[in-house]
Parts: C-alpha cells; structure tokens; sequence
C-alpha cells in the first residue's frame, strides 16, 4: 500500500458510510478496509453517526398488512424447514464477552472490567419464549445466583415496551437499591432505582427500543452514573 | 437474532415487532411513497430471515444494523427506479406519530433522541447538510451530487467527511 492510494481511500470514507459512493468503488474500498486497521476504525467511527440518522427521521407507522404479507412468508418457510431439517436444540449463548469494550453514555468512568469478572460465573441458561399471539416476548434473567440466590425475574418485551417482573427477590442490604441500566451497542445508559416489595415482588414498565441489554445491579441509595459492580440479573432483549 | 438464524418464525416476529415500524419510517424517508416502503421492508427484513445478510454484535446494535440493511435496500431501489429526482414527501402522509397526552418513557426516550439528531444535523453549515442529506436520504453518488451542485468531486467528499466529524463530535457519546 503506499501513502497517496491510502489518502485516496480515506478521502471516500466519508461518501462510503453515507453510502454514497458507486458501487464498484465501494467494493474496492471494502478490500482497502480488510487489510487497513486505520482506516476500518475510521469506518467504524462514523458508522454510529449514520445509524443515529437512520433513527431520527420522523415516525411512521408500518401499515398491518405489511406484517400479514412478510409473516405469510417467513411462515411458510419455517414450516418447510423443519420438515426438511430435525429439530434444532437451543443455542446456549456465551456470556464471556458480553461486557467488553463498553462505553459509559456518560463521562463518568465505569467499572467495566468489574461487571466482565461478575458475570463471568453463575448466570442461568438464556430462556425465550413468545407468547401473546406471537407479540410478545418473554424473556427471562439471566441471574447471577451469587450475588442473588433466590427470586426470579422476567421481561416481556412488546414493540419497544419492556415490563419487568421480578418475584420473590431478596431485598438489597441497608443503604443499597437495585438499579437498572440500557446498554445499546457500546453505550450503556442509567435506568431508574427500585427496591422490591416486602414479599420480594417488583414490576415496572422499561424502555428497550434501542435496548441490546437490560441490567441490574446493586448500588448506593440514590443510584450511581455509571455501575459499580456486576449485574445481579441481565436480560439480553 | 441467533433464533431467527436457526429459522425461529415466532422470533422473527417479535423482531419485526420491535423494529418494523422505525424500518418502515427509514424506507418511507427515502423512498417517498407508502408502497415502495412497503417493498423496501419486505425485502430487506427477508434477506434477514434467509440469512442472506448475516448480524455482526460487535458492529453495533440490532435494530443500528436492521436499518442499514434497510438502507442499502432503499438506496438500491432509489438507483433501480426512474423516480430519483427531487422528491418531495407529501407532507399529509408523513405524520409523525399523535403525541400522546402522557409521553411513555419509550416514546419520551425515542423522541429525545431524534431530536438530538435532528438538532446535531441542524447545526451543520447548509453546504455539509445538504451533502449528507443528498447522499444519505437521497440516495445519491458523490459524483452525481458534486454535478447537481456544481462544485468539484474533492469539494463535496470533504464536506461529507467534515459534516459527519462534526455530527460525531457534536453527538458524542449520544452514537457511541
């Protein structure tokens, strides 16, 4: 590679992103970046801006028969995969890196090499299941049980509406508040603090539209810019 | 994702819940009419289900990524179609959602979040705007937007890389 290809490739990072480059020349740059760390981290740089704009425009509402004609579809094909294929067993996710390489919304430094340690040992097995039509999906935590031994918890995601469900959860020690925290990508933001009911029980409707991960974690009365410690229970949305 | 992968329709479904109306916002944004929007979903989100295109976590989250398929799906359709003039949405068909007496958190969030977008975008010298906006809603090359507008090749690749340093910069960790 020398120096003036490589200025003439990061001149078109710009377009490219934006997607406006041809795409002959969007291909050729493509190769450029497999081999170019410098410039595939400018990529990724302005990759988020993009996205960014992409969620910004003015909401409309997808008409009904739109979902009626792509499930016509998806549906079908499903029903002749599996006649085609045996049942598959569920994939049980890795949970190892989950947490690295996470960046706090907001200035305060997180302790991100803490919640990668906590939750590196004795979480539940992911479990999803639909219900609701098909609408709804109910997800339940993955628990750290050392840090909460007993209780379980839920989510059930409609749309970008969250309600989290707790039950029979153990009531954080004096001074200290269970907090919820939205990651998105590499962003994770403060969510609300809450205490259970004196029989253990909590229920709360929570954003997840932009939501990767729902987190909880212990923390001081009050709640804390970004988090201290592990999450006592996660729900991967 | 991985149960849409392993041809889970019913998880399919929750994402097309999730993500099909703010999909549906993106293609009508750039397409300008219901039924070509309509086209640009469809087929976007079943080359997801066929796994035709494949979901990288480490590239950004889902719904970041459902939309650049949307994207480059509405961009394809732009360039296939005779319709790549100056369009003009009608106004009427492109209401926002009915602001709701009491915001939902969701909403709220969603909302906040546009309008710092929108407010990052505003803020952008009108030449760098309208490069970005020409070439990311538009749909239009670089090559094609230096010609509308006249000026050189060099002149508006740089005002796209200026205009999107400075969203960046201006979004902070709002995109990280």
């Amino acid at each position: 590679m020398n120096a003036r290809s490589h200025d003439e490739y990061r001149d078109n990072i710009g377009a490219y992103v934006l997607g406006a480059l041809p795409e002959l020349e969007a291909e050729v740059l493509e190769r450029h970046l497999a081999s170019c760390e410098t410039c595939r981290a400018d990529v990724e740089e302005l990759r988020p801006v993009t996205a960014a704009m992409a969620r910004s425009v003015p909401q409309v509402e997808a008409p009904p028969s739109l979902k009626a004609s792509l499930m016509e579809v998806v549906n079908s094909e499903a029903a002749a995969r599996a006649d085609a294929a045996p049942r598959r067993t569920r994939e049980r996710r890795s949970f190892g890196g989950w947490f690295s390489g996470l960046q706090p919304r907001m200035a305060a430094a997180m302790a991100v090499g803490v919640l990668a340690l906590g939750v590196a040992v004795g979480v539940a097995v992911d479990q999803i299941a639909s219900s609701g039509g098909g609408n709804t999906m109910t997800i339940a935590a993955k628990i750290d049980r050392k840090l909460m031994p007993t209780g379980d918890a839920s989510l059930a995601v409609k749309g970008d509406n969250g309600e989290l469900v707790l039950t029979k959860a153990p009531q954080p020690p004096a001074g200290r508040v269970y907090q919820l925290w939205y990651q998105h990508g590499k962003t994770i933001e403060r969510g609300g603090t809450f205490r259970p009911r004196s029989d253990g029980s909590y229920d709360a409707s929570v954003p997840v539209g932009n939501t990767d991960v729902v987190m909880v974690t212990v923390e001081r009365e009050g709640g804390v810019p970004a988090p201290t410690g592990p999450p006592v229970m996660q729900f991967s949305v | 994702m991985a149960l849409v992968q392993r041809g889970d329709a019913r998880a399919f479904e929750a994402i097309y819940d999730r993500h099909g109306s703010v999909a549906f916002s993106l293609a009508y944004r750039i397409a300008g009419n219901r039924n070509a929007a309509e086209d640009i979903v469809q087929e976007a989100f079943l080359s997801v289900w066929r796994s035709g295109v494949r979901y990288q976590p480490e590239r950004g989250n889902l719904r970041s990524w459902l939309l650049s398929v949307v994207h480059n799906r509405a961009i394809d359709w732009l360039r296939r179609s005779a319709v790549h003039t100056k369009r003009q949405v009608d106004a009427e068909g492109i209401e926002e959602r009915k602001a709701a007496p009491e915001l939902t958190d969701v909403e709220a969030f969603r909302r906040e979040e546009a309008q710092t977008v929108r407010s990052a975008m505003e803020r952008l010298p009108q030449d760098q705007l309208r490069v970005v906006e020409l070439a990311y809603f538009g749909g239009f090359t670089h090559s094609q937007i230096a010609e509308m507008l006249g000026e050189p090749l060099g002149t508006v690749k740089g005002r796209m890389r200026l205009a999107l340093d400075k969203m960046r910069d201006g979004l902070g960790e709002a995109v990280a």
